[in-house]
């Protein structure tokens, strides 16, 4: 039933705005792209240290994922009780995890190996399929899910093959709150160990 | 082989670990206790969880997790013996078994089950699968020297896994509690008890001699485990709650598995993989 209405639905918002959505899923598609290449050109220039890739990666992260509501999102309803200055510490933290995650997928990277499948819009999010070819030889599906912020897009969360990182880290973490009684800086501390 | 990209360290753990180790443990119960096959999981009736109404929910957003305690104590076993054991001798498999032989082997045993998937496919209704798998079957058995060759795969009909597990979640069965079962890991009832289905309509099962078919689990497992040896390890990493993050995995990769099942989409259920911030997922089981 809940599909129905969710097609019904789909159905209504597509033939009403056709090209609104059009426009939306190539703009988002452009961004992802455009992302690609700074991405290709920050980190695969073989002058760089490993270090200098690593900040490069950072920044983009900083600028283009939004790192805030995905740390708010993961610590679950642990957040609230949270103070101001442990919220900040583990969004560092947390942007710190995901750098050292998601680094080594841009490390190794070339142009060859990252296509563009398709945009769809759900609710208010882009959901962008991408497949990229990992050093195995095979091809690997790449998952996106943007949002719209003013005038440009950002990125709410990465599922390689379908796993989601926001997902899978949530349950990671509030379970590991839970069994610490929702103790946010020994929470913290704990994480930062794993750094 | 080369080095796996980091960010697919989920997503290769749950379809490498799940599919492959998935006859391991039947076998080797069979050949402990010496009353093979069906006493291996009487309690695995599936009738509790098909009353429930809120079964399919359940399914389709992880859900419950009521044998924690018991689940936790088993992954810790589980865990100890890939340290001590599993590992170490994967590690060894990938050293001095050539890469090109590697795949062979793999090829061979992922021919082998053909038979499974294929009842599978039909059992689901889904034509197009089991033509597939029927093309996989004849042109890598006879093209591709009994199957060690996946020429098939290459002529553009790539393997795609299907088992009993995921044909009872397309006949509406919920998942039932989740599960961690020793040596095999992550399940939970559904899975486990289309496991059991799986081996008793395998033909090898019946076919073969024990000592033919506790190599196959092994050579399978010990194969399996070599292909992920990074993947495990970046896993585990940044993991504050290893339990937690596998479970999380498992029922996001079996729910992708099953709607690819019903409706042969790769995309994922974007409602379910993308949560929303106001669902509260009850995957963390939070009853404070």
């Amino acid at each position: 039933m809940r599909k129905i209405f969710i097609t019904a639905f789909a159905a209504l918002f597509l033939t009403s705005s056709p090209a609104l959505a059009q426009n939306t899923t190539e703009a988002a598609s452009a961004f992802l792209i455009t992302l690609h290449n700074e991405a290709i050109a920050g980190l695969t220039d073989s002058t760089l240290s490993p270090e200098q890739k690593r900040e490069n990666f950072k920044t983009l992260m900083t600028k283009y994922f939004d790192v805030d509501d995905t740390a708010r999102f993961v610590m679950g309803r642990f957040w609230r009780n949270a103070s101001p200055e442990e919220r900040t510490a583990f969004t560092t933290i947390f942007q710190d995890v995901l750098v050292q995650r998601f680094f080594p997928l841009f490390e190794d990277y070339d142009e060859t190996r990252f296509k563009v499948v398709k945009a769809v819009i759900r609710k208010d999010d882009i959901i962008i399929t991408t497949t990229v070819l990992t050093p195995g030889g095979e091809t690997a599906n790449l998952f996106w899910r943007l949002k719209e912020k003013e005038d440009s897009f950002q990125i709410k969360d990465i599922a390689p093959e379908g796993i989601s990182m926001r997902a899978t880290y949530r349950e990671d973490y509030t379970s590991a709150l839970k069994s610490m009684k929702g103790n946010v800086s020994e929470f913290n501390a704990q994480l930062k160990e794993k750094l | 082989m080369g080095k796996r990209h980091h960010i697919f360290a989920e997503a290769v753990f749950a379809r490498r670990v799940f599919t492959v180790l998935a006859f391991g443990l039947l076998t080797v119960f069979a050949l402990l206790f010496q009353t093979p096959r069906a006493s291996a999981s009487p309690s695995d009736a599936p009738a509790s969880s098909s009353d429930d109404p809120f079964a399919k929910d359940a399914a389709q957003t992880g859900g419950s997790d009521p044998f924690e305690g018991l689940n936790r104590f088993i992954f810790g076993l589980n865990e100890v013996a890939d340290l001590l054991v599993i590992r170490p001798v994967a590690q060894s498999y990938r050293f001095i078994v050539p890469d090109p032989l590697q795949d062979n082997i793999r090829n061979v045993l992922r021919n082998a089950s053909s038979p499974v998937i294929l009842i599978n496919n039909i059992l689901q209704g889904d034509l197009e699968a089991t033509e597939n798998t029927l093309t996989r079957f004849f042109l890598n058995t006879i093209v591709g020297l009994g199957g060690l060759v996946d020429i098939a795969g290459q002529q553009g009909h790539p393997y795609r896994n299907e088992d009993f597990g995921q044909t009872l979640a397309t006949w509406s069965v919920g998942r039932g509690p989740y599960l961690v079962l020793p040596l095999l890991g992550p399940s939970n009832l559904r899975d486990s008890t289309g496991l059991v289905a799986d081996t008793i309509m395998d033909p090898l099962t019946h076919l073969a001699s024990d000592d033919l078919l506790l190599g196959r689990t092994v050579v399978d497992s010990i194969d399996t485990r070599a292909r992920n040896i990074e993947t495990l390890d970046t896993l585990k990493n940044d993991s504050l709650d290893f339990y937690a993050r596998v479970r999380s995995v498992y029922d996001q990769a079996r729910h992708n598995a099953i709607r690819n099942a019903e409706s042969n989409d790769q995309t994922p259920d974007f409602g379910i993989v993308f949560p929303d911030d106001d669902d509260q997922m009850s995957l963390i089981n939070d009853n404070s």
